[in-house]
């Protein structure tokens, strides 16, 4: 059911206002944690200002207003009387503190309005996107749908990122015209995570986004799971397409020369599909296969992960034939196999949910779209409630017959007397709705103003002695009385006309 | 000598047949009616037809019976016994103006007789006019106090018209007139039971027992008369007896069910509840009252499934429950 509420396919309105409240419960929570950030950051500066040393290589700033600083002299022969600092003219002072983009940070966060359509935005706000062409024309999508050939990109705020380019950035290295091959290296490489936080991404790897567009559209939106397939075999098979192997591809692209791995696209750019730091690349899938999170990142050192293990290409312990959407994220001893494109040589012998997708062949290049829900929905549920991994392909043990308990039943053995209070009863009062809240009335804008706020659902337990029920059972009260309805008055039977003789009769 | 052929005297035309109320008997009499002279052979002749008349009719054939009837009236216009006759055929083929008119020139032709008066209030009554047949009724009755069927017709009327003292008067009358008539004795006896009094009603209903119609009827309401004197037992038989003439009796069932919950036998109410569960949904009281007695019993399956039943048919059972409890 959670699998279709991810997909908008709602069996009711209780569940879809259900799904809704969980967002904005969610919502709610990330705003308030982008509020905190400045608070915190209040604090640290001058902590770390007096905690920290400069390191000694470092020259200290020409402190305004400072004093004479005295040469060490193990013996002095003076004392040198200590001289009254004189104000020098300066410049203005700088203010100290949080910066000004916490202010931009929180300003950003109280957005609270809904996002409005980009076609019907003003040009003012449409600079705020980048539109990506995939396609000259729209396509033709499942169900009879059509797949718009061009979709905006959202970029942040320009002020934004402004201040989001003077933040201290990673020490990038000097971009390397030669490929070197796969050795085992002195310095280890630095290595980022991913947005989704499921991988390991070299530093100086392009950012690479798989073209989803053709996956999309052959993915059927509504109850994808009828398309997968479901229990397949297990083979372990070392994977010559791992990446880090010499000479393979699936190699580090080149590192340094297009930016920071899961930044944001660089504005100035639009217009520009398919051009890295845009959120989009097509061109440059392969080289940025990276084993997952968990898994050694490549041209790692050696005590981390031995390269060119068989199964590194793989998570350890996936059950065969087991559905790995569905694998218990938590499970110990198991890693949990990332969401997204995964290198196609690592998925050798694993179960897929491609089936709409052309089979790829074991040892060829490419990705094959492994189908997981998103980081936020596995924040929001757990998709490994009560699922049980497959213990081979035993039938499943249905318990006997005499083992089945029985409801208690309705009434005791002996229910002579009052009813005994004994168990409390709680109460489920609705207020609020926001869904009521958020449908616009009329030609009125939507009204969202107790929409993120509003707590509609109470749970209001009922003190135990106001509350306090039996268990159910039959009621001993007095029944009340039978009333036997007595049937109406016949009607007079037919009467015949009388006669002298009275030989006539009916 | 020929025939003198009979002196029509035109009747006061009258948009209704209709007898007002409180008309004197007179008003219907004919004029000249007794001075048609007849020979002795014409009245042997119209006797004989008369009586093919009246054989005719025995046997069901009225368009005979008419026939020979007219030739009767044709030489004796003024018979009594012919004209009722003929007006008797044409109240059976619903010609209630001809009918009327029929017993009119009866009742002129033999004012004493009750029974031309009994028949235009028959007549009356099936026209709805109830108040001009009671009073036709009353001067039937007076003609011919003995007599249980204008008593038993007016009583009847009456009960109809709401005037239920005047009617239990009237009842009280027919059945001593006549004890064998069972319909009356059902009349009264439910009569009786609707004004409370219990015993006369038993008794009156005792008696209407040995009819074949309406036997069912008196047996159930004198099971609820015993049942409302507290007679259990004489209760049982009468619902026996009633169950006896119709055993697809709902509500001698539901009253068997009640009756046996009251004297606690549990399979007796147990079978009964089956067998008017089959024939309509069993009253949510009845079932309340068994899942109840089953419940003091221990018997936690039955009472289940009767108080299922009980919640099913009344939900305010469940929630006056609740509402009692909280």
């Amino acid at each position: 059911m959670l699998e279709r509420w991810r997909y908008g396919d709602f069996c009711s309105q209780g569940h879809k206002d259900n799904f809704a409240e969980d967002l904005v419960r969610l919502h709610e929570q990330i705003v308030k944690d982008l509020r905190r950030i400045p608070n915190r950051l209040k604090v640290q500066p001058e902590e770390s200002v007096e905690a920290v040393a400069p390191p000694p290589s470092q020259e200290l700033p020409a402190l305004p207003g400072a004093g004479f600083v005295l040469a060490p002299d193990p013996a002095p022969l003076l004392s040198i009387p200590e001289t009254v600092a004189t104000e020098a003219p300066s410049a203005p002072p700088v203010p100290r503190g949080k910066g000004d983009q916490w202010r931009l940070f929180a300003k950003v966060a109280d957005w609270s309005e809904l996002p409005v359509s980009v076609r019907t935005a003003s040009e003012k706000r449409q600079l705020r996107f980048v539109w990506v062409a995939y396609a000259t024309q729209s396509m033709l999508a499942c169900h009879g749908s059509l797949l718009s050939g061009e979709y905006p990109a959202t970029l942040p705020h320009p002020e934004l990122r402004q201040w989001q380019a003077r933040l201290p950035m990673a020490v990038q290295s000097e971009p390397s015209a030669i490929v070197t091959p796969a050795t085992p290296q002195t310095v280890e490489q630095k290595y980022w995570v991913d947005d989704q936080g499921w991988r390991w991404i070299p530093e100086g790897a392009p950012v690479t986004v798989p073209d989803f567009g053709p996956v999309l559209s052959e993915y059927p939106i509504v109850a994808p799971w009828a398309n997968w397939t479901v229990g397949a075999g297990f083979t372990p098979r070392p994977s010559p397409g791992r990446p880090g192997q010499p000479g393979q591809p699936g190699q580090p692209g080149q590192p340094g020369q297009l930016g920071q791995p899961g930044q944001p696209g660089q504005p100035g750019q639009p217009g520009q599909p398919g051009q890295p730091g845009l959120g989009v690349s097509q061109g440059a899938l392969p080289s940025a296969m990276v084993p997952p999170l968990g898994q050694p990142a490549p041209n790692m050192p050696p005590q981390r992960m031995a390269p060119g293990t068989p199964s590194s290409g793989a998570p350890q312990g996936l059950t065969p034939g087991y559905p790995s959407t569905i694998l218990p994220a938590g499970l110990p001893g198991q890693a949990a196999w990332p969401g997204g494109p995964v290198w196609a040589g690592g998925m050798v012998g694993y179960a897929t949910h491609s089936s709409s997708i052309p089979p790829v062949p074991p040892w060829s290049m490419g990705l094959v779209w492994q189908e997981l829900p998103p980081p936020l929905f596995n924040a929001l549920v757990d998709p490994s409630h009560c699922v049980q991994p497959l213990r081979g392909l035993t039938p499943r043990q249905e318990p006997p017959v005499e083992n089945i308990a029985f409801p208690e039943p309705l009434m005791p053995q002996t229910p002579a007397g009052p009813v005994v209070p004994s168990t409390a009863f709680r109460f489920i009062d609705c207020q609020g709705d926001p869904a009521a809240s958020l449908c616009p009335a009329g030609s009125q804008p939507i009204r969202s103003d107790r929409q993120p706020r509003t707590l509609w659902r109470r749970m209001l337990t009922i003190p135990a002695h106001h509350a306090r029920l039996s268990k159910p059972g039959i009621p001993m009260r007095p029944a009340p009385p039978l009333r036997l309805r007595a049937r109406p008055v016949p009607r007079a039977p037919f009467a015949a006309p009388v006669l002298y003789s009275g030989r006539w009769k009916d | 000598m020929s025939a003198q052929p009979a002196r029509v005297i035109p009747l006061p035309h009258r948009p209704s047949h209709r007898t007002p109320l409180g008309a004197p008997l007179e008003s219907f009499a004919l004029e000249g009616i007794g001075d048609v002279p007849t020979e002795p052979n014409q009245c042997a002749a119209a006797e004989a037809s008369l009586h093919e008349a009246l054989e005719a009719l025995g046997k069901d054939a009225q368009a005979e019976a008419a026939r020979r009837l007219a030739d009767t009236l044709q030489t004796e216009p003024g018979n009594a016994e012919a004209l009722l006759a003929l007006g008797a055929i044409q109240h059976a083929r619903g010609d209630s103006i001809a009918a009327s008119e029929s017993y009119r020139r009866a009742t002129a032709a033999d004012p004493s007789s009750w029974r031309p008066l009994y028949n235009q209030a028959l007549l009356l009554e099936s026209d709805g006019a109830s108040a001009e047949a009671i009073a036709l009724l009353y001067h039937a009755i007076a003609l011919g106090p003995l007599e249980a069927a204008p008593q038993f017709r007016l009583a009847s009327i009456l009960e109809f018209c709401g005037q239920e003292t005047e009617a239990r008067v009237w009842w009280k009358r027919t059945v001593s007139s006549d004890p064998s008539l069972t319909a009356a004795w059902l009349r009264l006896g439910l009569l009786e039971l609707r004004g409370g009094r219990l015993p006369e009603s038993a008794i009156a209903l005792e008696n209407a027992l040995g009819g074949d119609q309406e036997a069912a009827d008196a047996a159930y309401h004198l099971a609820l008369a015993h049942i409302g004197m507290g007679a259990a037992q004489e209760a049982f038989k009468a619902l026996a007896e009633a169950l006896h003439h119709d055993p697809n009796a709902a509500d001698a069932h539901a009253a068997l069910v009640g009756l046996a919950l009251d004297c606690d036998d549990l399979d007796r109410a147990e079978r009964h509840e089956h067998a008017l569960r089959a024939l309509e949904p069993t009253p949510a009281v009845l079932s309340l009252r068994l899942a109840q007695a089953w419940a003091l019993r221990g018997e936690l399956r039955l009472a289940q499934e009767h108080y299922k039943r009980a919640v099913q048919s009344d939900s305010s059972l469940a929630l006056g429950y609740f509402a009692l409890t909280l």
